[in-house]
């Protein structure tokens, strides 16, 4: 029991200190992604399990999967956040760099990306800072090519591209 | 008039519920789209700094009563005004009758957030407020009377009982302390020179008095807001009476336009008790010692329903403008008493 007891607490402690030092900004982007997913449907929504990959961040990957593990989707997706190395589909993807990972993606993956111009295709969702706070762009021309309904819930606090 | 204000004060008492610091992945998780467009994601503004903040709101109000009601039925002035030689004087008709009443607040509040789940509030109420009359004393046939001054400043604290992505329930409760004038005076009909002047036109109510409020606000996708307010009154002031317990209970509904405008729109049902007690200084002699409907104390109180319209705005981070109207659409007063027309707001609140 003893030794449970402190396999579980490593295991905790070495969770957290996996996004200990996650800055404010990523946690709240990985908290607008995961009501992105709440306040839209895609085609492929049904598929099991929907992967929302990750570029070059460890720790927003670990963040965001305990986010999403806390929280059931209304739209009972099942949602695994992995990292973005070429071997996955991803329905989803974070970019925070404009490399070639964009040229590798599916042409049907929803982009969401701190960046405004993305090499190849637009991002969705891209976030931007405004008077300390972070906002976010919808992109409608890629959102339609992608055949995605956006809540009107989520269309009223975003910016229209 | 002075209902007006005491009911005002109560939902000033009650702050802006803000979304509690967050840190571990599941409070983030539990946050809606709302309270993310409101999150500073400046570090200095991480959960491992200090919660606190100071909070300043000033806030502009104004409100018009004109016509008369008794019950829920129109009376018009020359039902309530007595003429002389034409009608006989009964309980329900004056020699003096207010015809329409204005009144301006400038409240100024401050508020200070102890920690995630309180807060606690001062705020100050600077009054005007002006009358015009008729009556049918000689020289007084059309005559104006006004007053204005410090009202009374309210104490407060708001505890946030839960507070998640998609309800929060808050209650708060205060203490306003009778600094407010309850001896203003006048050149009335009554007599010659400045003498006291009726309930309405005072400035405070003269006793330690509780406005308290419990709030419920659902964050979902339809945002909406439930408010039970009252405003318990204590004792008796220094001129024998107290004004009667206000309540009310009104609903929000929120429509976002944009990340930093929404419009809402709502109902509020309230319920005013009439005065106890009479501050005799105001009466005449006679069978009817009454000179107008508003020196009377049981014709103050009743039911009204007002339905509400606004819009807030935040044009910049630290700063938040909320406009408001409401106007009644069901009023069931004691009356012959003055009824209201419409009242407005406008409040700029800055969070530093």
């Amino acid at each position: 029991m003893r030794s449970l007891f402190i396999a579980v607490a490593l295991t905790l402690a070495v969770s957290h200190s996996a996004y200990a030092d996650l800055k404010k900004l990523d946690k709240v982007k990985a908290a607008y992604m995961f009501n992105f997913t709440k306040f839209m449907t895609w085609s492929s929504i049904n598929s099991d399990p929907v992967n929302f990959c990750v570029q070059n961040d460890e720790a927003f990957q670990q963040f965001l999967t305990q986010l999403v593990e806390s929280r059931p989707t209304s739209s009972g997706a099942s949602i695994r956040i992995v990292m973005l190395d070429g071997k996955q589909s991803c329905t989803f993807a974070y970019l925070i760099e404009n490399d070639d990972s964009l040229v590798n993606l599916a042409t049907s993956t929803i982009i969401i990306s701190d960046l405004p111009n993305l090499i190849d295709r637009p991002a969705v969702f891209t976030f931007y800072e405004e008077n300390n706070r972070l906002r976010f762009e919808i992109d409608l021309a890629e959102a339609e090519r992608l055949e995605l309904t956006i809540s009107s819930e989520l269309l009223k606090v975003a910016k229209i591209k | 008039m002075r209902k007006f204000l005491r009911i005002a004060s109560v939902s000033l008492v009650s702050f802006t519920p803000a979304a509690l610091a967050q840190s571990t992945p599941s409070e983030f998780a539990e946050l809606s789209f709302q309270a993310l467009l409101d999150i500073d994601i400046n570090e200095s503004d991480s959960e491992q700094s200090s919660p606190n903040k100071w909070s300043f709101a000033v806030q502009l109000k104004a409100a018009e009563f004109d016509g008369y009601k008794v019950n829920d039925s129109d009376v018009s002035l020359d039902d309530v005004l007595f003429s002389f030689g034409q009608e006989a004087r009964t309980s329900s008709n004056f020699p003096v009758v207010p015809t329409v009443i204005k009144q301006h607040a400038k409240i100024v509040q401050l508020g200070y957030q102890v920690n995630e789940r309180l807060k606690l509030g001062i705020q100050a109420p600077f009054i005007h407020q002006q009358t015009d009359h008729i009556s049918v004393v000689p020289g007084y046939e059309h005559f104006v009377i006004s007053s204005s001054g410090l009202g009374d400043i309210a104490l407060s604290a708001s505890y946030a009982l839960e507070d998640n992505s998609e309800f929060s329930w808050w209650v708060t409760a205060g203490l306003s302390l009778p600094t407010g004038s309850i001896d203003e005076q006048g050149d009335t009909p009554r007599d010659a020179g400045d003498q006291q002047l009726p309930y309405t036109m005072q400035l405070g109510s003269g006793t330690y008095d509780f406005p308290i409020e419990v709030s419920y606000q659902n964050k979902g996708e339809h945002a909406f807001t439930v408010t039970l307010s009252a405003m318990l009154r204590t004792g008796t002031n220094d001129r024998n009476y107290r004004l009667g317990n206000n309540y009310k209970l009104s609903g929000k509904y929120n429509f976002p336009l944009s990340q930093s405008t929404a419009l809402f729109t709502g109902a509020a049902f309230g319920y005013s008790e009439s005065i106890h007690g009479q501050d005799d200084e105001i009466t005449i002699g006679g069978n009817y010692s009454y000179p107008a409907s508003i020196t009377n104390p049981n014709l103050y109180g009743g039911k009204r329903v007002n339905i509400i319209g606004g819009i807030s705005f935040i044009p910049i981070h630290w700063l938040k403008v909320v406009a408001d109207i409401s106007k009644p659409v069901y009023q069931n007063l004691n009356g012959p008493q003055p009824q209201e027309l419409w009242r407005a707001g406008l409040q700029f609140s800055m969070l530093y």
